[in-house]
């Protein structure tokens, strides 16, 4: 019962210490998430303007290969990824209103054409929590008050979960570390005396043993001498030194 | 002899969290984001470019799109071989474009999957 109070204890101080680091992985992925989202939302209004430039010149000629070709000639696909370094978005979708409004496709919005957060489209949930992040940017054409299409950019946080692990692994492990050692030191610091038993006084359980023991061969040793004729009993091959004498 | 025991503990339990795995290794990947648009008949079309970043060409690079419903079944799944300059060779640092369109209704993906594979 003693050592299961102990495991008992042991198991909760460890799970104390994990949840703190726990707690601090966390507040690093979501600083890095939001990081991520600004960046996210800041491209969707960029390729906006561009959407925006593009069916000016081309309403009825569209083909999603020269749009991409224009976006590469107007902002570059590779300084795109250069920037968002560790997650670049994995999808740029441009879908226009007409086609959301006949129901074609479902962009994630409302009826304004603004990113609807409580819809499934917008989710995808894995490793409990979600993992996708949708920014949506609607876009005009002239002068027009109703958006012509929408913008739509998905980016997964798979990779910065896997980013702040790798950046930051040696260092929780070296918290972990310090804190059980820590955990240790508090343990040592708050330790209570055993209280002294009136019988054996400073004495150790081992300790009391051994005095047993040296006990019980000194009782011989006297019961030895208190038998008579002992002396004449010696072997021959114990050598004493008062026979020399 | 304690302190070296754990001193030996220490050194294996960090040799198990460099984590050095989490990093990924140079490969192929998609060059930007891949483009999605509804096309003129209303079905999905996708437009991209992959890029060979590792030191090697590289042969058999396949681009997998998996589209899925709303239950999560597969509704359509396509494998796209790359064709660079070398044919399915891509060589270091070559960028391939890439573009299809899917079958299945627009309305009924509900969740898509992109991935790219290769043989070194």
């Amino acid at each position: 019962m003693y050592f299961f109070k102990r495991l008992i204890v042991i198991v909760l101080v460890q799970l104390l210490i994990f949840s703190f680091i726990f707690t601090l992985f966390v507040f690093s992925f979501n600083q890095r998430r939001e990081v991520s989202k600004n960046q996210s939302k800041a491209l969707a209004s960029v390729i906006a303007e561009q959407a925006s430039n593009y069916f000016e010149e081309n309403d009825n000629n569209f083909s999603s290969k020269d749009f991409f070709n224009f976006l590469d000639n107007q902002i570059g696909v590779q300084k795109l990824t250069n920037a968002f370094n560790v997650n670049p978005p994995e999808l740029l979708a441009v879908y226009f209103r007409t086609d959301i409004m006949k129901g074609i496709v479902n962009a994630g919005t409302d009826d304004n054409l603004n990113k609807d957060d409580n819809s499934p489209f917008n989710k995808t949930n894995k490793f409990f929590f979600n993992n996708k992040y949708v920014a949506i940017k609607p876009f005009f054409i002239g002068s027009s008050d109703k958006p012509y299409g929408v913008v739509r950019i998905e980016t997964s946080n798979i990779p910065i979960l896997t980013e702040v692990l790798y950046n930051n692994g040696i260092f929780y492990m070296l918290l972990f570390l310090i804190l059980n050692n820590q955990a240790f030191l508090f343990y040592l610091w708050t330790k209570k005396k055993k209280s002294l038993d009136v019988d054996t006084g400073y004495l150790k359980e081992s300790s009391l043993g051994s005095i047993k023991i040296m006990h019980k061969l000194l009782g011989d040793v006297i019961q030895d001498h208190k038998v008579p004729g002992t002396q004449k009993n010696n072997p021959a091959n114990v050598l004493n030194i008062d026979d020399k004498k | 002899m304690n302190f070296f025991r754990i001193l030996f503990t220490v050194a294996i339990i960090f040799s198990f969290v460099s984590c050095e795995r989490l990093q990924t290794k140079p490969g192929v990947d998609f060059l930007g984001p891949v483009l999605e648009v509804v096309g003129e008949e209303g079905k999905l079309g996708y437009t991209g470019k992959v890029i060979n970043n590792s030191d090697k060409k590289l042969t058999n690079v396949l681009v997998r799109y998996i589209a899925k419903n709303k239950d999560g079944k597969i509704i359509e799944a396509i494998t796209i071989p790359l064709i660079g300059t070398k044919g399915l060779v891509i060589l270091k640092g070559e960028i391939v474009d890439f573009s299809f369109i899917l079958r299945s209704e627009t309305k009924n993906v509900f969740n898509k999957q992109l991935t790219l594979d290769y043989i070194e």
